[in-house]
């Protein structure tokens, strides 16, 4: 038997309420009753709800003081009109989201308005984030180092080009400047057609020292790239269609930014929508039920 | 009411089995055969038909609202609101119960009034009717036992406007009106454990407001 606290105070009054109900089942039961025969306030308790049940069963009715019969005046502003008209089925449709079991509709349809227009603002913001943040959550240096693979890629493609006949084995010489090429984008759009055949001819001096390549830096790398494009043009060669490093740095990163945020602003529109037509037809069925 | 003509005509048309407007069971009970006839014919626009059901509901109905929302001016706006929107939505009924469907309809009613009275707290409720008003007791009567019981009404109405309104809707429900649990879940749009508990603590409040005046209740028993 498990203990009872001493004090009456310290009893459970809602399990002896319960037992007067005679809602106490199992467990509660038994502690109730433990309660009722050990406790004599507690039974007390016990007998004063059970008169008080028996009172209020015999509480007499309050008198009426209107007569709510209706008026023709009161049932000619009462009658269904317009849309109230519409067929039973489409009423009775209406009517199932108006009940207690479509309860939900209205906090659910909330929230998935809030957290699309919480989406909305989201794609919203980075347009007016400082320059150091871009709208993936990237700072400017990663982007740089980016760019910079980029060009150093574009270099390393062209490099041969330039050189022409240069042996393959010297491709990779070009392609190891690239990671300390940081300055690489800037140094890409250099006028290349004024000094393309001097770069274009310390470019086959350098391929022509692999050595010198890896310690010469990446700018002369990269700005060998237009340069040497600009000597192979002269001599009518098919690298045209070579373009700078930077300017094809640069379009391949703007897709990878854009693209998230169009998913972002489209999954949030939809949401914006649903909700306020689940919060809408709710409202709509509880007007009409 | 009950003898008027035109219901009398109602319940004299339906000696033919009358089916419940949307299930294939022949209703047997008179009460309710008569309920669905004056419904139906409602339904067709004849007023008559519905103020019989207004006369047959309305003393029950006020009592109902009046023990729920105890200032009787609220109590009686909010019938007829019950009964405005019963006419209005008679489409609306889906067969069974007519006493049900008016008792939620006014149950709704009271619990709106409630929620707006709380919105605008303006004064606590005043001071309740005397309804210890009895008939002229015969020769046989005793006083001090009308005494005693027309007290304890009057204690009994005042504790009820002391408690919490859902406390005093599921007590007034279940100990006044005879509902049970799963009638005034439905009712009041609340779990069966809510109901309970509800009852529970609004018998063990009732019972500290009347604790020093316990005896006049005990002494009925």
């Amino acid at each position: 038997m498990p203990h009872l606290p001493d004090s009456h105070h310290d009893h459970d009054l809602a399990l002896v309420a319960a037992l007067a109900a005679g809602d106490a089942q199992g467990r509660d039961h038994t502690r109730a009753t433990e309660l009722v025969t050990s406790c004599t306030e507690c039974a007390l308790v016990r007998d004063d709800l059970v008169a008080l049940a028996s009172s209020l069963h015999s509480l007499p009715a309050p008198r009426r003081t209107r007569d709510y019969r209706l008026t023709a005046e009161q049932a000619a502003t009462l009658r269904p009109t317009g849309w109230r008209r519409q067929p039973l089925g489409w009423r009775r449709f209406l009517g199932a989201f108006g009940g207690t079991g479509f309860r939900f509709a209205t906090p659910v349809g909330t929230a998935m308005a809030t957290l699309g227009i919480a989406g909305l603002l989201l794609s919203a913001v980075p347009s007016s984030l400082p320059a150091g943040t871009t709208g993936d959550g990237t700072n400017t240096r990663d982007q740089l180092e980016v760019l910079a693979q980029e060009a150093s890629g574009a270099a390393a493609s062209s490099g041969p080009a330039a050189i022409g006949p240069a042996p393959q084995g010297e491709v990779p010489a070009a392609s190891e400047a690239a990671p300390s090429a940081a300055a690489s984008a800037s140094a890409a759009p250099a006028p290349s057609a004024s000094i393309g055949p001097v770069a274009g001819r310390y470019e086959t001096d350098q391929a022509s020292n692999p050595a010198d390549t890896t310690q010469g830096g990446a700018a002369a790398a990269a700005s060998s790239g237009p340069a040497a494009t600009g000597d192979i043009a002269g001599e009518g060669g098919t690298q045209l269609a070579a373009p700078p490093a930077a300017s094809t740095a640069a379009p391949t990163v703007a897709p990878t930014t854009t693209s998230p945020d169009r998913t972002l602003v489209v999954v949030a529109t939809l949401l914006v929508i649903a909700g306020l037509g689940l919060v809408g037809l709710r409202y709509t069925a509880r007007r009409v039920a | 009411m009950l003898d008027s003509p035109r219901l009398a005509i109602a319940v004299g048309r339906a000696a033919q089995p009358v089916d419940d407007l949307h299930s294939n069971e022949v209703v047997e009970d008179p009460i309710q055969r008569r309920d669905l006839i004056l419904v139906e014919r409602s339904r067709g626009g004849d007023l008559g038909a519905f103020n019989d059901l207004v006369e047959c509901y309305q003393d029950q109905l006020f009592a109902l609202v009046a023990r729920m929302v105890p200032d009787r001016d609220q109590a009686a706006d909010a019938v007829q609101e019950a009964f405005f929107s019963a006419y209005r939505n008679l489409h609306g009924f889906r067969g069974g119960s007519v006493r049900s469907w008016l008792s939620r309809i006014a149950v709704n009613a009271a619990m709106d009034t409630q929620r707006a009275r709380k919105r605008r707290p303006v004064q606590p409720y005043p001071e309740l009717e005397d309804d210890s008003w009895q008939p002229p007791a015969g020769p046989e009567a005793d006083p001090e036992r009308t005494a005693v019981h027309a007290e304890r009404t009057r204690m009994l109405r005042e504790a009820l406007t002391t408690i919490t309104d859902d406390q005093r809707n599921a007590i007034v429900l279940f100990d006044v009106e005879g509902y049970d649990y799963q009638e005034i879940a439905d009712l009041t749009g609340v779990s069966l454990g809510t109901v309970k508990s509800r009852i529970h603590r609004g018998r063990l409040a009732l019972r500290a407001r009347l604790e020093d005046r316990m005896e006049l209740l005990r002494s009925d028993r």
